[in-house]
């Protein structure tokens, strides 16, 4: 086990060193971050005092230098657009995420897994085909589109729910459901049928015969044993969640990161950029590996493996 | 030294605040937002009751104060209620008088703070801290200050504190990019009495103060208070800053609502808000703004476009308002910019044809559901030198425009076709798409190149792309800025760069100092690019907002597109 440990957080390490390069460089690709804070009239001397202001005159390498400085500091410069500490300004909007991000999986987990689940045991009757359905659609229409008849409905019609913004548990209703509305659609189909394939299985059949309860044949037996490819789903989910949904932000005016990091490409604001992509999949990264240690404990084949 | 005496001889004459006024039209409102960009939370229950502190004693009356509305003295009633609007974005949303970056932030600046002029609701300049100005010499401006006028805390703007703020505006970083070319015109900014300011520029000055605002309807530097900053520091500032506008800064949630207050304060008796407390959310989707004021979470609701504004038409508890020719977009022949070109963009029988396949009506009516069309010309109907009878829009004339284009030896030639997504100019995409279905009729291909409009922008003002581009932007009532702005050699949105005739009228009207043969000269700078067929248009557009029942009235200023004047609101 110790060894799986150390492999992997060597890997994470890597991969952390690969993500600030890539980041590094991918936000420098965007375009000249003066020319959007400067107007075009002004002197070429205003240009390059600009630059040396941020930073920006110095070659690469020494501004990635400073860059991987301030990752090891927790310093990671001004954003350029809005004059704070880049890492307050993701900080500030970064809980609303996660906030939102825990509503949509617990959403995501309880619906797809109760109703994937409720397919399989009932495979092939009505309520398989109706799960089958629900399924189907939940993949095929797109989150935008449901957001904006959740808001429709729920909001316009009925008026049982604030159309957006996050002000009370009230507003995270709609945007949980339509965050969450594939990845829960991903779930339903991934344990139905991971719940069948297991439920073929003769140790399935030996428990029935021998005369266990069913509830505790499909929770006990089949669920745990069904449960790898639906935990490896869910932390992919997990990694959709906490990135932040440009749409689902801009649809419901929630104040989470996915705005703020197509406000900052646009602005070219490198250190807010640079900014939330490393410290976002830096927290991902980590908790893939915590995901990947939690499948050695669940199944000890992949430890030893 | 004949221009030092047409200068002595002129401008005292010249630069009366009342001959200054007639001059001066609406100066790049949202120039800085046109250069770099082309251009919740719900609350129902919400009391707030703060308020500015403090006595009014300043008059709205008092002399050099300005035509228009905001001259007029009236007896204003307490301000009471809270309305909510909802706008798509408020930019970096910051607070500071010394970081509005662009148009799309305007709606706090308009709103809390104010320089030595401002706009009234006719988009005219009239004076606001400044009193009066004169011009001893033709690089030197002198301000005389308007007594009386208290920041929101109730202490007085002194002279001090302008030239401080003009120190705090330049010198911030990073910069608020009008701040540039305020910091490249002037050469200092002195004390020279109790309540004046002279501002020594570079150059002599003809356009130079509008172009940045000093005396424009839009920024110029912010007024801010020194013994505010100093009490509360630079960081505090950025939450509790200070200004002299008709509404203060209560609380700043980036990414979430401003607040803003009454400031009952306000030198101007007839802008004292009616209304107590605003709060700006941003909402991003409009079918999302719509949604709120179907439920009442809005009052207000900015940037209701094409389809969607069908949708509120039957609602008997909204009206849709509207604010005339905000913004306007031209397509440019880019091959012109390489003086050595053999384009067949050179021939102005291709230009032409170019514009005759646009169908404008069509675009207005079907695409836009909005707006009107417009002459092939960068203007507005309210700028200085437009002419409603020499600038007409064109009418569609297929047969005519293939026949140019077969004069031209241009059948079936293929040019690039830029396109952006403008704050400013609804739709840019979808129109472009539609221009391209036009001149294919006259057999015309283009190849569409959409791009990020900051990226669009840059290779704009580097003019490296090649073929065709479109440019929005908005409204502008001072022709002469126009000219100068989209026309000139060198500049950076101009693409008759090597026409030599528009090139010395624009060098006449530079150095012209007569309003009238200024006037003259930017009609006939208008007419030579209009004649030549350098701009292809799409239709001015209007900026629509809806507003509930629960608004009585409110008046807007003329061209501006983003969230302005509320105090003028009434429930």
């Amino acid at each position: 086990m110790t060894g799986y440990i150390v492999s992997r957080l060597i890997q994470t390490l890597v991969t952390i060193v690969g993500i600030s390069v890539v980041v590094f460089f991918l936000a420098r690709l965007s375009g000249d971050a003066t020319a959007l804070l400067i107007p075009p009239e002004a002197t070429a001397e205003d240009r390059e005092a600009l630059k040396e202001s941020l930073g920006l005159d110095d070659p690469l390498p020494v501004q990635y230098g400073i860059f991987v400085k301030g990752i090891i500091t927790g310093d990671f410069g001004d954003s350029f657009r809005f004059g704070e500490p880049a890492l307050d300004v993701f900080l500030d909007r970064f809980p609303n995420t996660l906030k939102l991000a825990a509503a949509s999986a617990v959403v995501a987990l309880l619906g797809g897994v109760s109703v994937g689940v409720l397919g399989a045991i009932r495979a092939g009757g009505f309520v398989d085909r109706l799960t089958t359905v629900i399924a189907l659609l939940g993949q095929a229409i797109p989150s935008f589109l449901i957001g904006i008849m959740l808001i429709l409905f729920f909001a316009v019609e009925l008026r049982w729910l604030p159309t957006s913004g996050m002000a009370g548990p009230k507003t995270f209703i709609m945007p949980a459901i339509a965050s969450a509305w594939y990845s829960m659609a991903a779930l339903t189909r991934m344990t139905r049928s991971s719940m069948l394939d297991v439920m073929e299985t003769d140790y399935i059949r030996l428990a029935r015969l021998k005369g266990v309860p069913e509830r505790a044949v499909i929770w006990k037996h089949a669920f745990r044993n069904a449960l790898v490819p639906i935990l490896s789903l869910f932390s992919l989910q997990i990694i959709f969640f906490v990135s932040g949904s440009v749409v689902i932000e801009q649809i419901f005016a929630w104040p989470g990161i996915g705005q703020l990091t197509i406000q900052a490409i646009f602005s070219r604001d490198y250190p807010l950029v640079q900014t939330i992509v490393f410290v976002t999949s830096t927290f991902l990264v980590l908790l893939n590996l915590g995901v990947d240690l939690l499948y050695a404990v669940i199944d000890p084949r992949i430890r030893l493996a | 030294m004949e221009r030092d005496n047409y200068w002595t001889r002129n401008m005292r004459r010249r630069i009366g605040r009342r001959g200054f006024l007639q001059t001066s039209g609406v100066a790049a409102t949202g120039l800085a937002a046109a250069a770099a960009f082309g251009c919740g939370s719900d609350d129902d229950d919400e009391t707030t009751t703060a308020t500015a502190t403090g006595t009014a004693s300043a008059t709205g009356t008092a002399t050099g104060s300005a035509t228009g509305t905001s001259t007029a003295s009236a007896t204003a009633a307490k301000p009471a209620g809270s309305i909510k609007v909802s706008v798509a974005t408020l930019q970096e949303q910051s607070a500071s008088p010394f970081f509005q970056t662009g148009g799309l932030s305007s709606p706090i600046y308009f709103h809390a703070y104010e320089g030595f002029f401002g706009g009234d609701l006719a988009a005219k300049s009239t004076p606001r801290l400044a009193l009066s100005m004169e011009q001893p010499e033709p690089t030197t401006i002198t301000f005389k200050l308007r007594p009386g006028v208290k920041f929101w805390d109730g202490t007085d703007v002194t002279a001090e504190d302008i030239k401080w703020s003009f120190d705090a505006y330049v010198g911030n970083n990073p910069p608020a990019p009008p701040s540039a070319k305020i910091k490249n015109s002037v050469t200092s900014v002195d004390i020279t009495g109790t309540d004046t300011i002279t501002i020594k520029f570079k150059t002599p000055v003809v356009f130079q103060m509008e172009e940045m605002g000093v005396t424009g309807v839009s920024r110029g530097w912010p007024v801010s208070s020194r013994a505010h900053y100093e009490k509360v520091g630079a960081e505090g500032f950025k939450s509790q800053p200070m200004g002299t506008g008709p509404f203060a800064v209560k609380e700043n949630k980036v990414g979430q609502y401003i607040d803003l207050v009454a400031n009952e304060l306000y030198w101007n008796k007839a802008w004292v808000p009616r209304v107590q407390n605003v709060r700006l959310n941003i909402v991003p989707d409009q079918q999302t703004r719509i949604a709120q004021i179907k439920t009442g979470e809005a009052d207000i609701i900015e940037g209701i476009i094409g389809p969607a504004a069908e949708t509120l038409k039957n609602e008997s508890s909204i009206k849709i308002v509207k604010t005339d020719n905000t913004a306007q977009m031209t397509v440019r022949f880019q091959d012109l910019w390489d003086p050595a070109t053999t384009s067949v963009q050179k021939d102005p029988r291709f230009r032409e044809a170019m514009k005759l396949a646009v169908d404008q009506e069509s675009i207005a009516k079907n695409l836009l559901k909005l707006g009107a069309p417009g002459p092939d010309i960068l203007v507005f109907p309210n700028s200085t030198g437009y002419d409603a009878n020499m600038f007409k829009p064109l009418k569609r004339d297929v047969a005519k425009a293939k026949d140019l284009i077969k004069q031209a030896g241009a059948e079936g030639q293929e040019f690039r076709l830029g396109s952006y997504s403008s704050s400013s100019y609804p739709m840019i995409p979808e129109i472009m798409q539609a221009y391209a279905s036009f001149w294919k009729e006259i057999g015309i291909n283009t190849k569409i190149e959409t791009k990020e409009s900051g990226a669009y922008f840059t290779d704009f003002q580097a003019k490296t792309p090649r073929g065709l581009g479109p440019i929005s932007f908005p409204n502008f009532s001072n022709g002469g800025i126009l000219l100068v702005t989209y026309y000139k050699k060198g500049g950076a949105y101009a693409t008759t760069d090597n026409d030599d005739e528009i090139q010395a009228l624009i060098g006449k009207l530079e150095t012209e100092i007569d309003p009238k043969a200024q006037e003259e000269l930017i009609k006939q700078g208008l007419k030579l690019a209009y004649d030549k067929h350098y701009f292809i248009a799409a239709p001015y557009v209007e900026s629509q907002w809806a507003i509930s029942s629960k608004i009585k009235s409110w008046e807007r200023q003329a061209g501006l597109p983003y969230v302005n004047s509320l105090q003028t609101v009434t429930l």
